[in-house]
């Protein structure tokens, strides 16, 4: 074989070029975050300092708003509401959570894998559709409420804080559940071996070795539930409406848009100390997941848990359980689809003789359902792709370049943590107020892409950032001395490697952005309406039957969009 | 196969300096040039601050101060404030794991850089088969590298390093993932393509065989700082200072003072008051207090023979290794480790060959 010689054209550079479109790049991105985490942030921290509303031209600047708030009695009773509200659908959450995980990852419980499915179901559906589907049975001219009161048995009333606790708290199980049984299902079984060795009976081992054990993604688990239930809009909404019971969620909202109210100084305040008091949250669930590390025994492998035979017990127990998760979980999503086919849902009338599809020729025939259905689609569709991209590139700069403030950026994309969406919805509303230029993007979609993209940041980049650690940075480094830009490399190297992750990430954004609408109510304009603003108006105007077309059609979408996700290829970059 | 000539140039780092935190010194003033050519090796144990004088020369690391050139063509240069990207330095690199893109065929790992380059692509299939013809690896060019052995695969880590015809080959541990059977091929194997293209090559590793076996000079690293550097005879014959002699082979140490100085033979006495001749180049002052090297293989069973530096010992312990024994040797002078062919065992007369004892300054 002969071998000519062929010697590269050497490039002769006297010296590096004092700019590079890497790092212009690397400033975009890095510019981009924090203009997109500023905006909405920083109307609220003004406004709270200002007297009159943040658009009047004679302002001044103030600390009267937080006396003034701090003083207010009703302003109290939220404060006291929520408190009962979150640590009674946290606690009750968190109890059911782990009940579930210790009974189906732990017990030889009868069909532990269907149930397993079964209740991880509330995850997957909006909030919103899941108080529909419990007020349509169990609220007080509920289905399953009537034909309880027909058969001459004491009643409940939904429509208390009890019932409140309770819908919320299924609304948060599957979180729970998630943590602790992955924990549970990833701990050392020689632990437990260990345990069995020193003469330790199954139920001792399981309450003194195996619960504590998964102590920390317990603690983990209840701290983002706290988070979950401050933010938490839909479930106050719709069942606490009638009973006038305000959390801060509903009271920011009810002000912000139903009262008309010029008092932006006092929704300001409340904004403030709700962001404070769940940053304090974030950074003790940030802490906990440090001790998770050094605390839980992960081996990684996947081990043959050692079951505890439930016995006589057995099959008892799975009746019980398979009731509860019926009554609660199937019978109200069961009914908001019965509800959807039918023009009206009693227990006095056999639902299946009225069968009809008039709810939902009319969400395909008015335009305002119309119009939501392929908003919805189009923002999780095209605006996933874009939020997909641009976290990407978030995570990327953080974790594979060496911009020099690449901490920074990341403690900030993380920052959205703190806001819940009614407060980022106000303060992207709030920000195109003051700016009367950008009022133009206030009737399209794109603003509510810009808004979810802030608020999911977080979410997306953390679905990311394990995929990149992953891949060897020595990938990186070779393709740089093989004479690759930065840019270069994340073109050719890590986005072909990310693929999958994308993926995943996009079917993650696409499912979140089709469900989100809290951050919508505030920004919303005739024409860039979306399904859940516009479930919410028709429920409101008396009109169960499309609102609950509309739910299903959401549920329908999300459920193709999980079944296409399940082919995404979950391989691992092997080198 | 003709041998494919290239205009190769010498390696030049000056006063090369990087901090890691405030306190502490990854790389303290370095400075040494390595010949147009060359396979040069740096030696160290792990944190001694050789990768970072590798990843500095690619451009994967930023030095505090220094220079490093390649021929005329300047890398970095601090003072002018002048540091070229990895991708501008035209150099190719081994790492340690291969970094062999898995979403990429062979042929496309290798063809990789000419693309960035922006050959054409007649000439980069030419090439690329051309080079994959030198490694032994034509028949794997359309498979993807997880389907490839580790010696296979190391293979295509150093055809894509070199098809660029590079200023420079830097290898970053890149025998250390071989079982040690392939790792002995694999170095001959390497050292032969390396002086057949001839290319200057930088070569990091904390294994001494692998550099002695390989290298046409020797720097020895400890703490950020060159201890020597040198060709692997005077490196192991001759070692500057207590840390390379330690570093590298089996040796024992022994305190000594200076009685009398000679061109040839010097007289030291020990602390116990027993005399050695020692055989050294070094000049050494009358009261100076050294310390004596002496490598485990060098040190001899005493025949009648010996008349001077014979010492007294009992064995304490011996461990066979297959070619030698190992042996544990109590004397008056300290512990010395002594190797034998032959079973020996209970008390023996031990020689230290004169030629054989290394000088080193005192610590």
């Amino acid at each position: 074989m002969a071998a000519t010689a062929q010697t590269r054209p050497i490039k002769a550079i006297a010296k590096a070029p004092k700019w590079r479109l890497d790092r212009v790049i690397q400033w975009l991105i890095a510019l981009a975050v924090v203009g997109l985490v500023l905006f909405p942030t920083w109307p609220i921290l003004y406004q709270s300092l200002l007297e009159k509303p943040l658009y009047e031209a004679s302002n001044t600047l103030s600390l009267q708003n937080f006396p003034r708030v701090l003083g207010n009695p009703k302003i109290w009773q939220v404060i006291g509401n929520t408190a009962v509200f979150m640590l009674g659908s946290t606690i009750v959450g968190t109890l059911i959570g782990i009940g579930f995980a210790v009974l189906l990852i732990r017990t030889d419980l009868p069909g532990a894998q269907w149930l397993q499915k079964l209740i991880t179901i509330p995850y997957y559906v909006s909030a919103l559709i899941l108080a529909f589907g419990w007020a349509v049975m169990y609220g007080p001219q509920g289905f399953m409420t009537v034909m309880v009161r027909e058969w001459g048995l004491p009643t409940w009333n939904l429509y208390t804080m009890p019932g409140l606790i309770m819908v919320s708290a299924l609304y948060f199980m599957p979180l729970t559940f998630m943590y602790c049984s992955s924990s549970l299902s990833m701990a050392d079984p020689q632990l437990e071996s260990a345990a069995r060795i020193a003469g330790a009976k199954p139920l001792r081992i399981l309450l003194r070795i195996t619960i504590p054990l998964i102590r920390p993604a317990m603690l983990y688990a209840l701290v983002l539930t706290m988070v979950s239930s401050i933010e938490l809009l839909s479930i106050p909404l719709v069942l606490g409406e009638s009973a006038q019971i305000d959390v801060l969620s509903t009271f920011l909202y009810r002000t912000a848009l139903v009262s008309g109210t010029t008092d932006y100084g006092t929704l300001a305040v409340v904004a403030i100390m709700v962001v404070l008091f769940i940053s304090v949250l974030v950074m003790l669930q940030n802490h906990l997941m440090k001790q998770e590390r050094r605390f839980v025994s992960v081996s990684g492998k996947i081990s043959r848990a050692r079951v505890l035979h439930l016995g006589w017990l057995r099959w008892p127990l799975g009746f019980v359980v398979y009731l509860f998760a019926g009554l609660t979980i199937l019978v109200p999503l069961g009914g908001i689809i019965l509800q959807a086919f039918t023009p009206f849902l009693s227990a006095l009338i056999n639902p299946f003789s009225i069968l009809t599809m008039d709810n939902f020729k009319q969400a395909f025939e008015f335009e305002t359902y119309r119009v939501a259905i392929i908003n919805s689609l189009l923002i999780a569709g095209v605006g996933g792709v874009v939020a997909t991209l641009f976290m990407a590139a978030v995570a990327l700069l953080t974790y594979r370049s060496k911009f020099p403030m690449r901490g920074a950026v990341k403690y900030i994309a993380q920052y959205p943590r703190a806001f819940p969406g009614t407060i980022i919805g106000l303060g992207f509303l709030w920000a195109l107020l003051s700016f009367p230029a950008l009022g133009g993007l206030r009737n399209t979609i794109w603003i509510l892409i810009i808004a979810y993209t802030m608020r999911y940041l977080p979410l997306g980049f953390s679905a990311m950032s394990p995929s990149i650690l992953q891949i060897s940075d020595e990938l990186d480094r070779a393709a740089r001395v093989s004479g690759t830009t930065w840019l270069g490399v994340m073109r050719h190297i890590m986005l072909p490697l990310l693929r999958p992750a994308l993926l995943t990430t996009f079917t993650l954004l696409f499912i979140t952005f089709l469900k989100e609408y809290s951050v919508a109510l505030f920004l919303f304009t005739r024409g860039s309406q979306v399904i859940g603003t516009t479930m919410l108006e028709v429920w409101a105007q008396g009109g169960p039957g499309p609102a609950a077309a509309l739910a299903v059609i959401q549920l329908l979408i999300i459920g193709v969009v999980r079944w296409l996700s399940s082919f995404i290829p979950t391989v691992k970059v092997r080198e | 196969m003709s041998n494919i000539h290239h205009d190769s140039a010498g390696l030049t780092i000056e006063h090369l300096s990087k901090m890691y935190n405030r306190s502490a010194k990854a790389l303290d003033d370095l400075s040494l040039s390595i010949q147009a050519g060359e396979l040069v090796s740096f030696l160290g144990p792990s944190g001694c601050g050789k990768t970072t004088t590798l990843n500095c020369i690619a451009g994967l690391e930023h030095p505090d101060t220094g220079t490093i050139r390649v021929g005329d063509f300047v890398l970095t240069d601090s003072a002018k404030k002048l540091f070229l990207q990895p991708e501008d330095r035209q150099l190719g690199m081994v790492f340690q794991s291969y970094a062999l893109w898995p979403h990429m065929t062979v042929a496309d790992n290798v063809g990789f850089g000419l693309r960035v380059a922006k050959i054409a692509s007649s000439e980069i299939k030419q090439r690329v088969a051309t080079i994959l013809e030198l490694v032994g690896l034509g028949h794997v060019a359309e498979r993807y590298p997880f389907q490839l052995s580790g010696g296979q695969q190391q293979r295509v880590a150093l055809a894509r390093a070199v098809v660029t015809e590079p200023r420079l080959l830097l290898l970053d541990e890149p025998l250390s993932n071989l079982d040690a059977k392939v790792r002995e091929q694999a170095r001959t194997w390497l050292r032969d393509i390396q002086k057949r293209l001839g290319i200057t090559t930088v070569y990091v590793t904390h294994d001494q065989a692998e550099a002695l076996a390989m290298s046409d000079k020797i720097a020895v690293m400890s703490a950020g700082k060159l201890e020597q550097f040198d060709t692997p005879q005077a490196i192991y014959e001759q070692p500057a200072t207590r840390f390379v002699a330690e570093f590298i082979g089996a040796t024992t140490f022994l305190p000594a003072t200076v009685v009398q100085h000679a061109p040839t033979l010097s007289q030291v006495s020990l602390s116990d008051g027993t005399c050695l001749e020692v055989r050294t180049a070094l000049k050494l002052q009358q009261h100076q207090t050294i310390d004596l090297g002496i490598r485990s293989e060098r040190v001899q069973v005493a025949t009648s023979d010996h008349q001077t530096n014979v010492i007294a010992g009992a064995i304490r312990s011996s461990d066979y290794l297959g070619a030698k024994w190992h042996h544990q040797v109590e004397t008056t002078i300290g512990a010395l480790m002594v190797e034998t062919l032959d079973y020996t065992s209970g008390n023996v007369r031990i020689y230290l060959p004169p030629e054989a004892l290394m000088v080193l300054k005192a610590a």
